[in-house]
């Protein structure tokens, strides 16, 4: 198992699109991105300090202390308007990378794999484990990228939100994406460019669609005061994180059978 | 064990590559050429025997079993060798060795390392900095490193040179000692293979227009050289093709036995594999040089 899932290229995949795609994203993000987002941390500083509720996470560097802490609706959308076009943007030329240009290359791996003595239920297991190594690769690069972006133009305090919001995105992003291809499988399976674009939009789309559904479900929201009354907010968050994960696990089943279909 | 490594019987498929009616077979213990111009569907038909490709009719099995039952007993008595480069860039020999070490029961990482030595592949070295030649070889050296029945080989001797394609001919003889072994190997250079297969086939435009044994193959057919007078003498049932030049006529006949009973005046040469490809691509149509 462990061999073949490694025979599926995520590393070659990483080698050879990731770095790359984390450095154009940067550079892309930095000429396009950064004269908006400093307008939009300048008011956001403001705006902070007119409220007077600076993070009081600034004190304390513990990750979980994001919990315990006024976080708000704005607070969210401020740090998503960081990440969220990062992610997305990323997760483009990740995918243009990945699939356009090293296309030719994996075409042939692809083929070559399936003359090897390899059961369907170990290649639909293989191929959602290989997707998940690169989600973590990702989530993590991205989460790092966002956060040293927050942490050089803003502070410690900000990075902090951003890291919680990125790695909140990144969970959206990827709940998206694997609810589309449980139901989409071909996707995943293919590499042309009509498939990378298609698979870029949808992370977008629905990662926005989706942080405005958590947004307004989000902590502190009327439409959720009115369930939750009484429940830390700590809680609320696990609540919604758990959720999240969960979409992630059913899309997860949902895939490995429609793969193993597929297969067949 | 079965009589058969394979039997294609009416294989048809329509999309991305063609065969028409595609029926033959490769007796167990023998080298087959799979042999045709560019375009004629030896890929194809290659990708349709492994599993890569779907067909649309007919039937193809492998030891006695259906190729689309995906039946991994069946792939893991077979090691395909592919006409394109289908490792990873970032990998090292050791490391596409480590992996099919994983899938294959009967993996002889002992023989791999022979192989690697023997090609003189530097297992560290990465693929992407290896020319054709040595991806060709190290697919070879996969392909040999595990007791596989059936090696199907899609043009292993595009990019070598003459001394590596001798090399690479005299271990795929030395895979084949045990006698339970059968080898298919598509080429459009046939001379490269042509003392060493057992049986051909000839593809041209997606079917097949021969089959069988070669030395048969080679008998059944002759090389006439003659006059454009002579040519234009012969029964036209027993002309393949012909080609005239300012020298005269070329024309390749085939049942060559009675030909000769039949114009005892003109006696055709022995053919290579090389000729029937040629005169075979040019049927139908008169060529003039």
């Amino acid at each position: 198992m462990k061999q073949y899932i490694r025979s599926l290229g995520y590393r070659d995949r990483l080698d050879n699109s990731y770095k790359t795609r984390i450095c154009i994203g940067v550079l892309l993000f930095c000429l396009w991105f950064l004269p908006g987002l400093i307008e939009n941390i300048r008011d956001y500083a403001n705006y902070s300090a007119y409220l007077g509720d600076s993070p009081d996470v600034e004190s304390g560097f513990a990750f979980f202390a994001v919990f315990d802490m006024n976080l708000r609706l704005d607070d969210i959308f401020t740090a998503l308007g960081i990440t969220l076009p990062c992610v997305t943007m990323l997760a483009g030329i990740c995918m243009y990378y990945s699939t356009v240009v090293s296309q030719g290359k994996f075409s042939g791996w692809n083929r070559y794999l399936r003359t090897l003595p390899v059961t369907v239920d170990m290649r639909a297991k293989a191929m959602l484990w290989s997707r998940s190594i690169i989600f973590l690769f990702c989530t993590l690069g991205v989460s790092a990228v966002s956060t040293a972006i927050a942490w050089i133009t803003i502070g410690r305090g900000f990075a902090l939100k951003v890291l919680f919001a990125a790695l909140l995105t990144s969970l959206l992003v990827e709940s998206c994406d694997m609810l589309v291809d449980a139901f989409v499988t071909r996707w995943i399976l293919r590499y042309d460019r009509k498939n990378a674009i298609a698979i870029s939009l949808e992370g977008g789309i629905g990662s926005l669609l989706l942080a405005y559904t958590v947004g307004w479900f989000s902590p502190g929201q009327l439409s959720w005061e009115g369930y939750a009354d009484g429940v830390p907010k700590s809680i609320q968050w696990i609540f919604i994180f758990a959720v999240l994960i969960a979409i992630n696990v059913g899309g997860y089943k949902l895939l490995k059978v429609n793969l193993k279909r597929q297969y067949e | 064990m079965s009589d058969y490594a394979f039997c294609f019987r009416n294989v048809n498929k329509r999309h991305h590559g063609f065969l028409r009616d595609v029926s033959f077979a490769l007796p167990t213990g023998t080298i087959m050429a799979l042999v045709g111009p560019n375009g004629a569907g030896k890929t194809t038909a290659i990708r349709t025997l492994v599993e890569i490709a779907d067909f649309d009719g007919g039937e193809l099995t492998m030891f006695d079993r259906d190729v689309r039952e995906n039946d991994t007993e069946v792939k893991e008595r077979l090691s395909v060798v592919l006409d394109e480069i289908p490792y990873g860039d970032s990998y090292n020999a050791a490391q596409i060795g480590y992996i099919l070490s994983g899938l294959y029961s009967s993996w002889d990482g002992e023989r791999f390392q022979q192989y690697l030595q023997h090609f003189h592949l530097i297992p560290t070295q990465k693929i992407k900095e290896y020319s054709k030649g040595m991806t060709q070889k190290l697919q070879l050296a996969c392909a040999l490193s595990h007791d596989a029945k059936l090696l199907v080989l899609d043009e292993p001797l595009s990019n070598l040179d003459p001394a590596s394609k001798e090399d690479i001919m005299n271990c795929i003889m030395q895979y084949m000692q045990p006698g339970d072994r059968s080898v298919l190997i598509t080429t459009n250079t046939p001379a490269d293979i042509e003392s060493y297969v057992d049986c051909v086939t000839m593809l041209m435009s997606g079917s097949v227009v021969l089959t069988g044994e070669r030395d048969r193959i080679m008998e059944r057919h002759g090389l006439l050289h003659c006059s454009d007078e002579d040519a234009s003498k012969i029964d036209k049932s027993y002309i393949v093709a012909l080609r005239r030049n300012r020298y005269g006529s070329e024309v390749l006949v085939k049942n060559r036995a009675d030909f000769i009973a039949q114009y005892p005046s003109l006696v055709p040469d022995p053919v290579t594999l090389d000729t029937l490809l040629i005169f075979y691509s040019l049927r139908d149509s008169e060529v003039t040089l």
